[in-house]
């Protein structure tokens, strides 16, 4: 009982968070008219209503194991969804345009592979590509351009691969609320101010630093 | 028996005639491409996409004829190849691949850049389902959905920008297609032919419809 309530509990509060996080990419999109914010508050979009639909399955106990066909049951027609957002989100992000129709095509094999074999690798392989790749390139282009939102999505997608990498239940909403409040931060610019400092005032800061021990001496 | 020995000599002549014709129109195809890229600095996509599709085909007519040819040969090249549409074989392969790159030419003609690669996506997804699970139900329905759609959309491109090289793939397209689709053998032999005079006439730049064309 205790283990259902702080499931609800731990995904009411993601749901909340990225819906907070909404705001801020949106007012960026009106402000600058970037439609990198659209796609990323899409893809936030994705993730919440991925979210709902996980908690109303639990809170109606209906069992996302079950095979619709096939061998292909609810969870993983949730996860193809999502999975489509977020590989056409990394192609968006690099801009490889000639690649858009690869993650439908990807998806529509592995239901058919699902229909015929029983067998979650393909799966699970295809989870954890889309997972950990887009993961470092975001944290990595983050880094690289200070970009806070980059990082945000970075340890999004870092904290949700690592929660379903290891399959245990309360390890996975604590990975996944991470991942929320991560994002959250992202949009609201915590990284840039606190992460990444203004290396220009940082320098001014040194700099009155040393001349006052000079002046001292 | 007359008509078998007719078919028979049409069927040797189209390999013989196909294993020079072929190779050589990639060939020249290969060298307009490589010459380009060297006063341009860049490849263009419409001739890497057509170079690509002959050498495919000299492959597939170097196998058939290598299949076909009374000598001694290897087993398991007859075993892989086949050179009938039974499921996914040798031969079935490489015309699947044609008939994507077919598709692509049209993307590319088109400039539909999100669907540059998309055929060649979803045969390459059909191959390595086959090789995890054997399946390979959609392999017919594609080159047929594929091969109509690449003749189909050739035509209208080569009308619409006035092109003589793709009304004259459009042809090639048809006349293979064509009697890949109606598996005749008289009139499968007698295309070999046509679609050889066509690939020369193309090949040595005479096939010239439009005087004037949009986009050369």
């Amino acid at each position: 009982m205790a283990v259902q309530f702080n499931f609800i509990i731990s995904e009411i509060i993601a749901i909340v968070v990225l819906i907070l996080a909404l705001r801020p990419t949106l007012k960026k999109w009106k402000d600058s008219k970037n439609r990198m914010y659209i796609a990323v508050s899409f893809y936030a979009v994705a993730v919440i209503i991925y979210s709902f639909l996980t908690l109303f399955s639990f809170i109606y106990e209906i069992d996302t194991n079950i095979y619709v066909i096939g061998w292909v049951k609810i969870g993983y027609i949730l996860g193809y969804i999502l999975f489509i957002v977020q590989f056409e989100f990394l192609l968006y992000l690099r801009r490889l345009k000639k690649f858009y129709t690869l993650p439908f095509v990807v998806t529509f094999y592995l239901v058919v592979g699902n229909l015929l074999s029983e067998s979650a690798m393909p799966f699970i392989i295809y989870a954890v590509l889309l997972t950990f790749i887009p993961a470092y390139l975001l944290l990595r282009d983050g880094k690289r351009n200070r970009n806070g939102l980059a990082i945000g999505m970075g340890l999004l997608f870092l904290f949700w691969g690592i929660g379903q990498s290891i399959q245990v239940p309360v390890f996975f909403q604590l990975c996944k609320l991470l991942g929320a409040i991560s994002f959250y931060l992202g949009t609201i610019g915590f990284y840039e101010k606190y992460v990444f400092p203004n290396q220009e005032e940082e320098a001014k800061i040194m700099g009155t630093w040393i001349s006052k021990l000079v002046v001292k001496d | 028996m007359v008509d078998d020995v007719l078919v028979a000599t049409l069927a040797h002549l189209g390999f013989s005639l196909n294993l020079f014709i072929i190779p050589i129109t990639a060939l020249i195809v290969g060298i307009k491409l490589f010459r380009e890229k060297k006063s341009t600095g860049k490849y263009n996509f419409v001739r890497v996409t057509i170079f690509s599709i002959f050498t495919t085909f000299s492959v597939l007519v170097i196998l058939e004829f290598l299949v076909n040819v009374p000598v001694v040969k290897s087993a398991l090249l007859v075993d892989l190849f086949v050179g009938d549409f039974e499921g996914l074989n040798l031969y079935t392969f490489l015309i699947g691949i044609i008939a994507s790159l077919g598709l692509t030419l049209i993307a590319v003609a088109n400039r539909w850049e999100s669907f540059y690669y998309s055929s060649l996506f979803f045969y390459s997804g059909m191959v390595i389902l086959f090789l995890f699970t054997g399946f390979d139900d959609f392999l017919m329905i594609y080159v047929y959905i594929s091969g109509s759609l690449s003749i189909i959309f050739l035509y209208l491109t080569a009308f619409r920008v006035k092109d003589n090289g793709a009304l004259a793939l459009a042809i090639f397209f048809t006349i293979a297609f064509g009697s890949v689709a109606l598996n005749d053998d008289f009139i499968t032999r007698v295309s070999v032919l046509i679609y050889d005079v066509v690939l020369i006439i193309y090949s040595l730049g005479f096939f010239k419809p439009f005087k004037e064309e949009v986009v050369s």
